[in-house]
């Protein structure tokens, strides 16, 4: 809180006067939202090149694994869903992207290496701790295109919702 | 007056934290992309494998020119580059001593051996706009000498091609 004092021109006998009642406070305020939190996409899940008749798996400790960030306050809960494709779509033809049930890793530390694993189809419970305000994410998926799926490029979108409760 | 300015001022301030913490999301979107392309597939098109017929010992064979030889068809994504191995020189094993075998692969984009290139192992060569590519295999075996015991003398040889 500061003061912030206003004096009217005048004489000095009349500015003595009237500087007692003239005088003005106000309080100067900032506010910090509780909830300053943002949701960061980092990378998008670039598969690659997959041949027809293979299958191809990203783990999400692979490097075109995507990823995200949360940064929130500490000792937050947030929950995280995945709206996840069951196809990815090229022109005229479908490709099928499975998520396996590990998936999906988080932590609070930026490596996925010993990240905690989770099923990106039902969401995940997570909680800032020990100081630290940031969780990572990082997300892999499977595609298996058979020898007759139709070359190309094919692309999907993955939605993020983080709930703040 | 100033008491009761300062009064409201508090009274707002308070205010805004407990209003704000309402249940409240966040939503963004990634990308999801992948390039499918073609399985690579690799077929002797034609000629058996690579005959030298009967050969007396103290003569020389005679060579067989690539596209006299053995034709090979790589099938896959179009303008890929692929990278080929092979097994190279390799010796011919019989009942006698080994026959040395000098191999001759080329390859080309188009099917036509005479515009071929040779192809040393560990080569990148790039599918045509068909996907295609061709290889014609040929070689020549090294003198036989006057004491090379009769026989049947055989080796396998190898092409192997990869995205």
């Amino acid at each position: 809180m500061g003061v912030m004092q206003l004096t009217t021109p005048g004489s000095a006998k009349a500015r003595a006067a009237r500087t007692a009642w003239q005088s003005i406070s106000l309080l100067l305020c900032m506010t910090i939202p509780a909830t300053a939190q943002t949701l960061q996409p980092l990378q998008d899940l670039a598969i690659g090149d997959v041949i027809t008749g293979t299958v191809r798996v990203v783990q999400p400790t692979d490097p075109s694994a995507a990823s995200f960030s949360i940064f929130t306050l500490p000792n937050r809960d947030i929950h995280v869903q995945l709206s996840l494709p069951a196809g990815l779509q090229a022109a005229g033809s479908i490709l099928t992207i499975t998520f396996d049930p590990d998936s999906g890793a988080w932590s609070t530390t930026e490596t996925a290496v010993g990240a905690t694993r989770f099923d990106p189809a039902s969401g995940v419970w997570v909680r800032t701790a020990g100081g630290k305000r940031t969780i990572y994410f990082w997300l892999g998926a499977r595609v298996a295109p058979p020898l007759m799926q139709q070359t190309g490029e094919y692309g999907g979108v993955v939605t993020i919702t983080a709930t703040f409760p | 007056m100033r008491t009761t300015l300062v009064a409201l001022f508090i009274a707002a301030a308070l205010a805004v934290p407990s209003a704000s913490r309402a249940q409240n999301t966040a939503s963004e979107n990634l990308t999801v992309s992948v390039n499918v392309i073609r399985a690579l597939t690799l077929t002797k098109v034609s000629g058996s494998d690579l005959d030298f017929g009967i050969n007396a010992a103290g003569t020389t064979p005679t060579a067989i020119a690539p596209g006299s030889g053995v034709q090979f068809e790589a099938d896959g994504q179009a303008n890929t580059q692929l990278l080929v191995t092979h097994s190279g020189d390799v010796d011919l094993t019989g009942p006698g001593d080994a026959i040395a075998f000098t191999a001759n692969i080329v390859g080309n984009s188009a099917d036509d051996a005479g515009s071929a290139s040779v192809l040393p192992d560990a080569t990148n060569v790039t599918l045509s706009a068909g996907g295609r590519f061709y290889f014609w295999l040929g070689g020549s075996l090294a003198a036989l000498p006057a004491s090379q015991a009769p026989g049947t003398y055989s080796a396998n040889w190898t092409l192997t091609v990869a995205y």
